[in-house]
């Protein structure tokens, strides 16, 4: 009866020593919480901060930056997301977009937080028709982004997460409050190559690519540089090392 | 004893549990790294088009005139190519727009831009027929038919990387069916 008393005491001691403990994270989140109306708290949310911006030929376009008063960001989309418009106001209507012709467009990123971070780009190129329906027959490489994974200018390309359709860049170093990065790309240009997809009848020649639209879209990703090896881990699933010298390498 | 080993197995059980929980309470924490991001997207409509011009030939006094001009919507480039029977008897009369390369063709290097545009027409293109003209039109030796064939091509302007345009004349069309006078 006695070694029966035991027995049953033991889950009582094991089920206390375990709410001792949560009772205790409690404390601490409690803490946190108190920290939060402090006034040192108050000047620690404006040094740990992130923010992100893209820039397309030199104007943000789109951004979310974390603020005093929460996410925060300058053009919205439909969804809800932090989603700017690229190609805004060109390559429709009257002006025609001629193969091989390079037109500007440089995309580029900007640590618009207060904390240092890494960041990366996922570009997506495609072909769809005039009513919207993705054609995986047109090659999405024929849309070029010149100067794009180019040696020497910061980005890396991941090339083993990178296919016809997308491309994922690392910018290498990382960027301070404000800074910005190398352009990831210079100018926009449709191959020449959308010519010979074409076929000549009774003298007419229709082309393959004709009517079709092409898309891009961007996603660009940052997360803290302390701690990074593991923080990008969490956030983006992919396995780097960071140098003495801070620099990103895949 | 087996009744005991029961207590002991559920004690241990609800314990790991309990732990495990007060584990992941803590780790919650420590998974939260600061991440943001931004997403743009936009398009573009690539209209495909033939550019089109239109050869105009006229024959005065032995001169055969030729003048291209491009009535589409698109830039291009033209050249000709003249066929004549006896060529000795032709000579050509032209700006330094046109030159005469190697194949044989005369290309006019400057854009012709599309209808309604300043540059839309090319210069004018002469071939002196010196047979008809060294002939008095009374001679009874004037040819009654002299075939001067004019071949005339256009092609879109291409632009290369570094924005440089230029001819694929692999792509060329013919503007029409051969003229002859």
């Amino acid at each position: 009866m006695k070694k029966r008393k035991h027995i049953i005491t033991s889950p009582v001691l094991f089920f206390s020593a375990a709410a001792v403990l949560l009772l205790l994270s409690t404390v601490g989140s409690t803490r946190a919480a108190l920290t939060y109306y402090s006034d040192s708290y108050e000047m620690n949310v404006e040094v740990s901060s992130i923010g992100v911006s893209l820039l397309e030929n030199g104007t943000i376009i789109s951004n979310r930056n974390y603020t005093e008063q929460g996410w925060v960001s300058n053009h919205v989309g439909e969804d809800g997301e932090p989603r700017g418009i690229l190609l805004e106001g060109r390559f429709q209507g009257d002006e025609k977009l001629v193969p091989g012709k390079q037109y500007e467009e440089t995309l580029s990123v900007q640590n618009s937080g207060q904390i240092d971070s890494y960041v990366r780009v996922i570009l997506y190129r495609s072909w769809a028709d005039a009513a919207g329906r993705r054609d995986t027959r047109l090659n999405p490489e024929l849309i070029h982004l010149d100067g794009l994974g180019e040696t020497g200018n910061g980005w890396i390309v991941d090339e083993s997460a990178s296919t016809k359709e997308r491309t994922v860049l690392y910018y290498q170093r990382p960027l301070a409050q404000g800074e910005e990065t190398s352009l990831l790309c210079t100018g926009l240009r449709i191959d020449p190559e959308v010519l010979k997809k074409a076929e000549t009848e009774n003298g007419q020649t229709s082309y393959l690519y004709n009517g079709y639209r092409f898309f891009l879209e961007a996603e660009v990703d940052a997360v803290q540089t302390h701690n990074a090896e593991d923080a990008i881990k969490s956030a983006w699933g992919v396995d780097v090392s960071i140098g003495e010298d801070k620099s990103l390498h895949l | 004893m087996t009744e005991n080993k029961k207590w002991m197995r559920r004690t241990l059980c609800l314990a790991s549990a309990a732990l495990l929980l007060t584990a992941g309470a803590g780790s919650g924490r420590a998974m939260a790294y600061f991440t943001t991001y931004a997403l743009a997207s936009g398009e573009g409509t690539l209209v495909l088009g033939t550019p089109q011009t239109e050869i105009t030939e006229e024959v005065i006094n032995g001169t055969k005139q030729v003048t291209l001009q491009n009535i589409g919507d698109y830039d291009c480039y033209v050249r000709l190519k003249v066929f004549a029977a006896d060529a000795d008897t032709i000579n050509y009369s032209y700006s330094q727009n046109w030159t005469q390369r190697e194949d044989g063709y005369f290309y006019y290097e400057p854009i012709l831009t599309p209808k309604g545009t300043e540059g839309s027409t090319a210069d004018r293109f002469d071939i002196e027929i010196s047979a008809l003209k060294e002939t008095p039109e009374e001679d009874s030796l004037l040819p009654s038919e002299f075939n001067v064939i004019v071949i005339q091509e256009y092609t879109m302007v291409l632009y290369d990387e570094a924005g440089s345009p230029y001819a694929d004349w692999n792509l060329a069309e013919s503007a029409a069916d051969p003229a002859q006078e």
